[in-house]
């Protein structure tokens, strides 16, 4: 009866198995719930259709990863106002696939000159919206820096799908017409943004209408013929300058004059044989990415099992102690001398792993490290793109919180960021519980550092695997984690890795959980100390994956309209 | 039903976090639905999605837009979408208060037997019933369509047949997932060794189509022109008539002029049952679907399944156990009803709560111990499903198939139309014990005229009497099981209908004695289920679901993306 049996089951199994093909990721995977867009050629993912189709007209006419990146940004800017911008900033990684190479920019916001912490506090609390929040924006200096030195395809090309966009316009969707009602707080304080976003009962622009920003594709058109000049040194600094001067802000022209998007020298670390490449600071989310990661690497998590009790116990310890030396370390390196090496070095993140045991580590007991024994050496989107000569680009970039400041330029037809409250203002209080490190105090034109995590991933044998990044505030670090660590560790199919549940765990905070995790998960982490409790969707991953010569893309579904289109 | 129930894992995830606002988007969830108040279109393929929306652009109703849909996919999705195969259609009348059933599956040619797929020693002939002209019954989609559009359509026929013509004629775009499956060699040698197949399929050289490139098809273009001039006299009496009735006697087929002159659709009473509240409407045999979905809903009401929470072990445990027997019921109890009487007391509470009895939260029932029948071979998983509702409140739910991906590979030369292996559904060896030591059943034997046992469930159901959710799903014996978990993440767990139809699922059918489980439920539960003594059987995905949800004046869509391209589309 049992080889009988036994029998039955094969065959039953070979019925069911019929259609599964082996796992290479050549072709479609049936074991996997959820499949990814395949191409050939090139490749764009972001968070809105309209900017992912930008990019893919730019790279149809011949133009690079980099030229198609700078379509998508200022596309996004236009189509995704949450946190596409011109009134922002962020981090772009170049892959150069002729030099094999990676490089960096920083195009973070800058703290005006006269900017002081005590500006900004009220109480206990740091200014939340307004001019006086806006930071110097970074992210046309940084699209046209990338552009200038390794795009192909001249800008006025570039900016004409975000121009048309403007100035035909795109239907509102049920997403943008619902943040709009969240973004409600901010944007109706400023009458520019009430008239641009609002119907005049104060009821977001309807769906479905057709949303036209003319100021807007005039302002795209002046860069578009003028370059970077003119949005930091012409009319547009102007209208910055002038509106934020007289409206309580401390944007002056000479403060956008000097203002610079930086190369940075990228950081990395190899996990498990795979190169981990991302932003240094003023960037903090890179390391706290590879920082998590190299603890990581002393425990077989493969074995533990994906989104295991034990698999989230580990991560979450992880997380807290990267957290930890986050909250000491992290700031402008050009005013700060941030221990890179120190927080990367192997031997410190197997010491760190030493002290996670079984249960989770009471709040109050995890400390940054004492780096001299090592001294040897929110909303925010992302998107990833490779063109078909293998160059990619993986960049984030931002407005500081949905709409940032809720201010739209008048003049100009663009949002401002709310960069300023991300400094320590708390720095020197004595009794502050955070907010308080000396690395990213306030200083003048110094950058508040970010989470912000644009990542590379080469394969051991040294070519590119993964373009990847997320919005998510604090959490993204986390959120790159365990995509990296789902394709490395537990050898899911990219599209699973990216939407399987995720956990975020921030320094002393409670353990956070997506829905999705089973209540028997939930129970053993109780066993062993935590206090998990249920979250909103954790950032937003736009990803691109290279295998067997073919591009996989994947738009992550947590936030509705992102799209991965590929040739 | 022992009473350890009461110790309940606390509850962990509150329900909605915008309880005061319109849940349009609510951001807790890691998958969205498509949004729409004029109505929406779920299918396998969004060009037969956008087909059937684009006929509610044009004043259409859902079964307009429903049969338009379903001729398209007989162009786009060739391995299931047919006109060579058949199927059950769920149909609201909003204007009449009435939900009705169309049973177009397929019949045994009169001339078929009880034992037409046993060899010379009496045993069960694989070739013979899965891949010989044998295996195919009397289609049944073309009466189907015809019916349901000429009873509750308002659109003419050929209007419809429309874009299905142009689609065959021009062409469409050549996705990945057609192009793995016609180059895997399982297909590829099937489909291959017909010449009639092999021209269409694959090109004059033999070589493989890429994705991206345009699949035309002409012979089944002037099929369909056939039937779009002549109507179902086309297909049962004229022309494709004499086509298939030709093929069938030159290559050893069963299928003859009289049989294709005699084969009628049977609309037919819904099966409804209740839920926590909810009605759910579904298919009465010859698909075994409704049944034995209402059937486990039925059990599944008297388990706290909502606080023992999705995917916890507790929960699969209890489906697990309610699976097995309702599957165990299934290989006993069900077959066309027109020829054997299916006892009604299936669907009953009392009969439930007497199953229940011996359900214990802490062991497994041998399924030795759950009663015997046949376990006899469930239907492939290569069926399809799609899902209408238009903006005058109507809803068609409709699944077909042509049994086996591609059928038996075969094709009616002259017509571009695979012929369906239905036959194979039957239960080929009834009355004596097969090799397992199990009697096969008698219900579901082979005689002419009848209908062979489905697993498709099409399925309504209805929140305050209005529709509240369409849906189906292709999976072979796995469908019921996978109709009943989606509806429950939305009854029980709240989900919204892309997360419900997104989340991993399990099935058990009693024989053989394995938890089939879908990837994503995490190791711990996997352990612990393995702890309690189950066999787990980690599975390719199960089913692909086609739903829209509506609620208040929104339609929300989602189409199962286990699947690749399928699509919601909004008029």
């Amino acid at each position: 009866m049992t080889r009988r049996y036994s029998l039955f089951l094969y065959l039953i199994v070979i019925f069911f198995e019929h259609s599964v093909q082996a796992r290479t990721q050549t072709t479609l995977d049936y074991e996997s719930r959820i499949h990814p867009e395949i191409a050939d050629d090139f490749m764009v993912v972001s968070q809105n259709k309209h900017a992912t189709e930008a990019g893919y007209e730019i790279l149809k006419k011949g133009g690079n990863a980099i030229d198609a990146s700078v379509a998508v940004g200022f596309a996004l800017a236009v189509t995704l106002p949450r946190a596409g911008n011109l009134g922002g900033g962020g981090f772009i990684l170049i892959y150069d696939k002729d030099k094999d190479e990676v490089s960096s920019i920083d195009y973070r916001s800058a703290a005006p000159k006269s900017a002081t912490s005590d500006l900004f506090l009220n109480g206990d609390q740091v200014v939340r919206f307004g001019h006086l929040v806006n930071a110097v924006p970074g992210s046309v200096a940084g699209l046209l820096k990338a552009h200038e030195d390794y795009g192909t395809l001249p800008l006025s090309e570039l900016l004409k799908p975000a121009i048309r966009l403007a100035k035909d316009g795109f239907e509102v969707t049920y997403d943008l017409n619902f943040v709009l009602e969240w973004g409600k707080e901010s944007m109706l304080a400023n009458p520019s943004s009430k008239n641009k976003f609002y119907e005049s009962s104060g009821d977001p622009i309807k769906v479905k209408s057709n949303f036209i920003q003319p100021t807007l594709a005039k302002t795209l058109f002046m860069i578009s013929k003028r370059g970077s000049d003119i949005f930091y040194k012409g009319e547009i600094a102007q209208w910055i300058s002038e509106e934020s001067l007289s409206n309580g802000g401390l944007i002056t022209l000479e403060d956008m004059a000097s203002y610079e998007a930086k190369y940075r020298e990228p950081i990395e670390v190899s996990y498990r044989g795979y190169r981990i490449v991302s932003m240094p600071p003023a960037a903090s989310g890179g390391l706290v990415l590879l920082q998590t990661l190299n603890i990581l690497e002393n425990f077989d998590l493969k074995e533990f099992g994906h989104n295991s009790a034990q698999t989230i116990h580990i991560l979450s310890e992880a997380m807290q102690r990267a957290y930890a030396d986050r909250a000491e370390y992290h700031g402008d390196p050009d005013y700060y001398d941030v221990p890179v090496k120190a927080l990367l070095n192997k031997q410190y993140s197997s010491d760190l792993s030493k002290t996670i045991l079984e249960e989770r580590t009471p709040n109050g007991e995890i400390f940054e490290g004492d780096l001299k024994r090592y001294d040897e050496s929110p909303d925010t989107t992302h998107f990833s793109i490779i063109d078909s000569k293998g160059n990619a680009v993986s960049n984030t970039y931002t407005l500081g919180s949905s709409f940032g400041s809720g201010v739209t330029i008048r003049k100009g037809g663009f949002l401002m960021n709310n960069q300023m409250r991300n400094f320590s203002h708390f720095y020197g209080q004595a009794n502050a519980k955070f907010g308080t490190s000396e690395a990213n105090r306030l200083e003048p034109g110094k950058r508040m550092i970010s989470t912000q995590t644009p990542t590379l991933v080469f394969k051991p044998t040294g070519e590119l695997m993964m373009i990847l990044g997320s919005p998510g505030g604090g959490r993204i670090p986390n959120i790159i984690t365990q995509v990296i660590s789902n394709v490395i560790d537990h050898e899911m199919s990219f599209t699973e890795a990216v939407m399987a549940p995720r956990i975020n765990q921030r320094l002393e905070g409670r353990l956070q959980l997506e829905t999705g995790f089973s209540p028997d998960t939930i129970n053993l982490l109780k066993e062993r100390g935590h206090d998990p409790e249920s979250s909103t969707t954790m950032g937003s991953v736009q990803a691109i994956f290279l295998e067997q010569k073919k591009i996989f893309g994947v738009a992550d579904t947590r936030r509705p309209g992102a799209l991965a289109k590929g040739n | 039903m022992k009473k350890s129930f009461a110790l309940l894992t606390s509850v962990f995830f509150i329900g909605n976090l915008y309880l005061n606002e319109l849940p349009i988007i609510e951001y807790k969830s890691i998958n969205h639905p498509i949004i729409d108040n004029d109505g929406m279109v779920v299918s396998q393929r969004m060009i037969a999605s956008e087909v059937g929306a684009e006929i509610l652009r044009q004043g259409g109703n859902a079964v307009d837009a429903a049969v338009a849909t379903g001729l398209a996919l007989a162009v786009v999705l060739p391995r299931a979408g047919n006109i060579g195969g058949g199927g059950f259609m769920v149909i609201h009348l909003k204007d009449d208060d009435k939900t009705l059933t169309i049973d177009y599956r397929e019949k045994a040619p009169a001339a078929a037997h009880r034992d037409l797929f046993l060899d010379e020693n009496g045993d069960y002939d694989r070739s013979k019933a899965q891949f010989s002209l044998l295996s195919a019954g009397v289609p049944g989609s073309v009466a189907g369509f015809y019916y349901a559009l000429t009873n509750y359509g308002t659109m003419s026929w050929q209007d419809v047949l429309k874009p299905s013509i142009k689609l065959a004629e021009e062409g469409f775009v050549i996705p990945h997932d057609l192009a793995n499956t016609l180059a895997s060699k399982r297909y590829r040698e099937r489909l291959s060794s017909d010449p009639a197949a092999s021209k269409v399929f694959y090109k004059a050289d033999g070589s493989l189509y890429q994705a991206g490139e345009i699949l035309i098809q002409n012979d089944l273009a002037s099929t369909l022109k056939k039937i779009s001039k002549f109507g179902p006299d086309a297909f049962y009496r004229g022309d494709i008539a004499k086509l298939i009735a030709r093929e069938m006697q030159l290559n050893g087929g069963l299928i003859t002029l009289e049989d294709l002159d005699n084969y009628n659709i049977v609309e037919r009473e819904p099966l409804v049952g209740s839920y926590k509240g909810f009605k759910i409407v579904s298919m009465p045999p010859s698909s075994s679907g409704g049944t034995h979905l209402i059937q486990m809903l039925n059990m599944l009401e008297e388990f706290p399944i909502k606080e023992m929470g999705f995917g916890s072990s507790e929960t699969i445990h209890i489906l697990a156990e309610v699976m097995k027997r309702a599957y165990a019921d299934r290989s006993k109890y069900l077959g066309d009803s027109d020829f054997y009487k299916v006892p009604s007391s299936l669907t009953s509470k009392d009969y439930a709560r007497s199953l229940n009895e011996n359900i214990s939260s802490d062991i497994i029932t041998p399924s030795s111990e759950v009663s015997p029948g046949d376990p006899y071979p469930f239907e492939s998983p290569d069926t399809t499903h799609f899902s209408v509702m238009d903006a005058y409140g109507n809803a068609v739910s409709n699944t077909y198939t042509l049994n086996f991906s591609y059928g038996s590979g075969k094709m009616i030369p002259g017509t571009g139309m695979l012929i369906n292996n239905e036959m194979d559904d039957f239960s080929s060896k009834p009355g004596t014990p097969n090799g397992y030591g199990l009697l096969g059943s008698e219900a579901n034997a082979i005689e002419g005229n009848k209908r062979p046992l489905s697993s498709m469930t099409p399925t309504i159901i209805f929140k305050d009497n209005e529709p509240y959710m369409v849906f189906g799903s292709p999976g072979g014996s796995r469908i019921i099981t996978t109709v009943l978990q989606v509806a429950l993440n939305v009854m029980d767990h709240d989900m919204n209908i892309a997360q419900a139809v997104h989340s991993p699922r399990i099935h058990h059918q009693w024989l053989p004695e394995v938890l089939m489980i879908e990837k994503g439920f995490g190791s711990d539960t996997e352990k612990l289920l393995e702890q309690k003594g189950y066999r787990l059987y980690p599975s390719s995905t199960m089913g692909s679901i086609q739903a829209i949800m509506k609620e208040g004046n929104y339609f929300y869509g989602s189409a199962d993306p286990r699947r690749p391209s399928a699509g919601v589309a909004t008029p």
